[in-house]
């Protein structure tokens, strides 16, 4: 722990919850990440560093990140995830799997409302979760409350919460907003069993998606990342049947489409430490932005049929965007 | 004129034996193994017998790596193994036990440097530092990064992988690090760690099967009927393994599964029954390569058939396709473009958009 932090009231509050012993350090980033720490020794050896967040606190998100032309920016409360996702990118990304939770969310909600002022009359998006999952230690973080008032006070702003956890306790304490959207990765539960490693399963997340909905909470979805094996097209379908008794296909604030891709040193990352999974059986070449992923031909086919099943179950067309693709 | 003795042409070549480079940092855990091992000393720091070579390495990771490096052009290694003790930074850990290292960090002004090093995929993890850590906070601020903390292994970690060796390394706990009567603690059970660890690297060694490395098996794939080369049969282990974790079966499983007596059956030679069977093995890790390879061969004759060629992106990634032809007269050249109105790449289009029926 920063010894700048020490007596934070999130951080006592932390502290008391994890009952453990903190060792002091002066920043973070004197310890974390400056040697390489292999992304597999998280299973044995996994450290927690609670800390203040330096520099950019908000990042313009890359092209095709939500559904329309309206500005889309991520905010960063941690670094890396409980979860061990087969695909996942920040195997590649850190030079160490220890997790760090920021405390300075103040911080980052004025660096918000500074970003609302650039985009006058505009609705502007930010994302929770890009380098960690956003509700998995959200009973530990306790920082939700801040940025639901943020959203009740800026209704042109909208925060999306992305997660693979059914932790949804702190939010279910929060009153339902329609610009506080919780969106849910969800594959296959087969598909689940075989890559999304240390996770809540497909059904115990669809099970809380239909909690929050019931709630009133604005909920959406993204597949992604879509895999290829011989059973895809049913269990999507499965799926989607499942969604459609829920009634959560047709409620689903957006749901976004994205085939498996890497980045080249992801890629190798996972080959790596994943030496048998699933994803590497497939055609993988690599594609028109550098990434690795599957030719393109058969990635468009896997979208477009998943497009098309999500349709036939119930999700409005223009609820429907494709992450990540060239737009054709 | 060649002389009794001297090596001509036709001689064996002379066998340098294969040896393993034991590292340790001080001559006083080094003892026991000089003499469990009977090695003769080479030079200053430097011993060895028909098998082994030890060399002390001396505290710290420069001098260590330095040594190391210094001293593996010098035999034929086949291996470096350091061994020695280390000081614990957990308080669970028990003083004697040897336990085999999974990755060397190295620390700095209590700072870890970038570079690790792998030894074992399990075990405890090292760090190397520059100084002895005897105060307890120094000790405590280490905790989160290491299990153990020793003065040289990270440095002969870096001169193995330098010199392309395999490397692995085993740490007996001799002291709490951080305490500060820990290095008199040691000296004094000097003795007794340097017994435990040569009777360790003696167990060791034997497992590990001296001057016995492991003779991979490169012998080409048989399959009655089937007539493979290198090239195939490398493929034909790519996709079988691709097969066996997709199918989650083993390789026997998958084969019975391709059901090759239907193969057998063919009357075709045993090189065109391979090339038929690795198509239905691509076919099955990737169902829409027989639509694409089907489809792309029509749009190549149609417009071959009208004198044009056609080119397409073998990576299947650019929709873009190339058309060329020839023409000498303006009379020639303005047939051709009237007979390109007639052809349609619509079908490849759409095929490079995901439109395709794949079952």
């Amino acid at each position: 722990m920063e010894e700048s932090i020490k007596t934070h009231p999130r951080v006592l509050k932390i502290l008391d919850k994890l009952q453990s012993t903190p060792i002091f350090i002066d920043r973070y980033d004197d310890i974390w990440g400056r040697s390489k720490k292999p992304y597999l020794h998280k299973r044995d050896t996994l450290n927690l560093f609670l800390a203040k967040k330096e520099g950019q606190l908000l990042k313009l998100a890359p092209d095709a990140y939500g559904l329309n032309e309206e500005p889309h920016y991520y905010f960063i409360h941690a670094y890396n995830c409980i979860y061990e996702c087969q695909y996942c990118y920040l195997q590649g990304y850190f030079n160490s799997p220890d997790i760090v939770l920021f405390i300075n969310h103040e911080e980052i909600i004025a660096q918000m409302e500074k970003t609302l002022a650039k985009h006058p009359g505009k609705r502007v998006w930010f994302h929770a979760g890009e380098f960690s999952d956003s509700l998995a230690l959200s009973h530990l973080t306790g920082e939700l409350l801040l940025y639901h008032q943020f959203c009740q006070t800026y209704p042109e702003a909208v925060i999306e919460l992305r997660t693979k956890s059914v932790n949804t306790k702190e939010l279910e304490k929060l009153s339902p907003l329609k610009n506080f959207i919780t969106s849910f990765s969800l594959s296959p539960k087969e598909m689940a069993r075989r890559v999304d490693l240390k996770t809540p399963s497909s059904s115990l997340r669809l099970k809380a998606m239909e909690k929050l909905l019931t709630m009133g909470h604005p909920i959406a979805l993204h597949f992604d990342p879509i895999i290829y094996h011989d059973r895809f097209k049913e269990e999507y379908n499965e799926l989607l049947e499942s969604m459609r008794e829920m009634s959560l296909t047709e409620n689903l604030n957006y749901l976004s489409l994205g085939v498996v891709r890497f980045t080249k040193e992801v890629f190798r990352e996972m080959e790596k430490n994943y030496p048998d999974s699933l994803i590497q059986t497939g055609p993988m070449v690599k594609s028109f932005d550098n990434k690795v992923r599957y030719h393109r031909p058969m990635r468009l086919w896997m979208m477009n049929t998943i497009r098309e099943l999500s349709i036939q179950h119930g999700v409005p067309k223009d609820k429907i965007y494709l992450c990540m693709e060239e737009n054709d | 004129m060649s002389s009794e003795g001297s090596l001509t042409k036709n001689d064996p070549p002379c066998k340098v034996p294969v040896m393993y480079l034991i590292t340790m940092a001080h001559p006083g855990e080094a003892l026991a193994v000089i003499e469990k091992f009977q090695l003769e000393k080479v030079e200053k720091n430097l011993f060895k017998n028909e098998e082994l070579v030890l060399l002390i390495t001396g505290e710290g990771p420069f001098e260590a790596s330095v040594r190391t490096a210094l001293t593996i052009p010098l035999f034929n290694i086949s291996e470096v193994i350091n061994l020695g003790i280390a000081g614990s930074l957990l308080d669970d850990l028990e003083i004697g036990t040897l336990l085999p290292v999974r990755t060397f960090y190295l620390i700095q002004d209590l700072k870890p440097s970038f570079k690790t090093f792998k030894s074992f995929d399990q075990g405890v993890d090292c760090l190397t530092s520059f100084e002895r850590i005897l105060d307890p906070e120094k000790a405590t601020k280490l905790k989160g990064v290491a299990h153990l903390i020793d003065r040289e292994g990270w440095g002969v970690a870096m001169a193995a992988k330098e010199g392309k060796l395999p490397f692995r390394s085993y740490k007996m706990i001799s002291d709490k690090a951080g305490t500060s009567g820990a290095c008199e603690l040691v000296k004094e059970d000097a003795h007794f760690f340097s017994v435990k660890l040569a009777d360790e690297l003696s167990q060791i060694l034997l497992t590990s099967g001296v001057n016995s490395p492991e003779i991979k098996n490169s012998t080409i794939t048989k399959i009655a009927g089937f007539h493979f080369t290198h090239t195939t049969h490398h493929k034909f282990n790519q996709l079988l393994n691709k097969l066996s974790i997709k199918m989650e079966k083993s390789h026997d499983e998958v084969l019975k599964n391709l059901e090759l007596d239907d193969y057998l059956s063919l009357e075709i030679l045993p090189k065109d029954r391979t090339r038929q069977l690795l198509q239905r093995m691509e076919e099955k890790i990737d169902p829409t390569k027989k639509i694409i390879d089907l489809k792309v061969k029509n749009i190549t004759n149609n417009f071959q058939r009208e004198g044009f060629k056609l080119y397409v992106d073998p990576y299947l990634e650019n929709p873009n396709v190339s058309v060329s032809f020839e023409a000498s007269t303006d009379t020639e050249l303005h047939k051709k473009a009237s007979q390109l109105l007639n052809l349609s790449i619509k079908d490849f289009t759409d095929m490079m958009n995901g439109e395709m029926n794949v079952e």
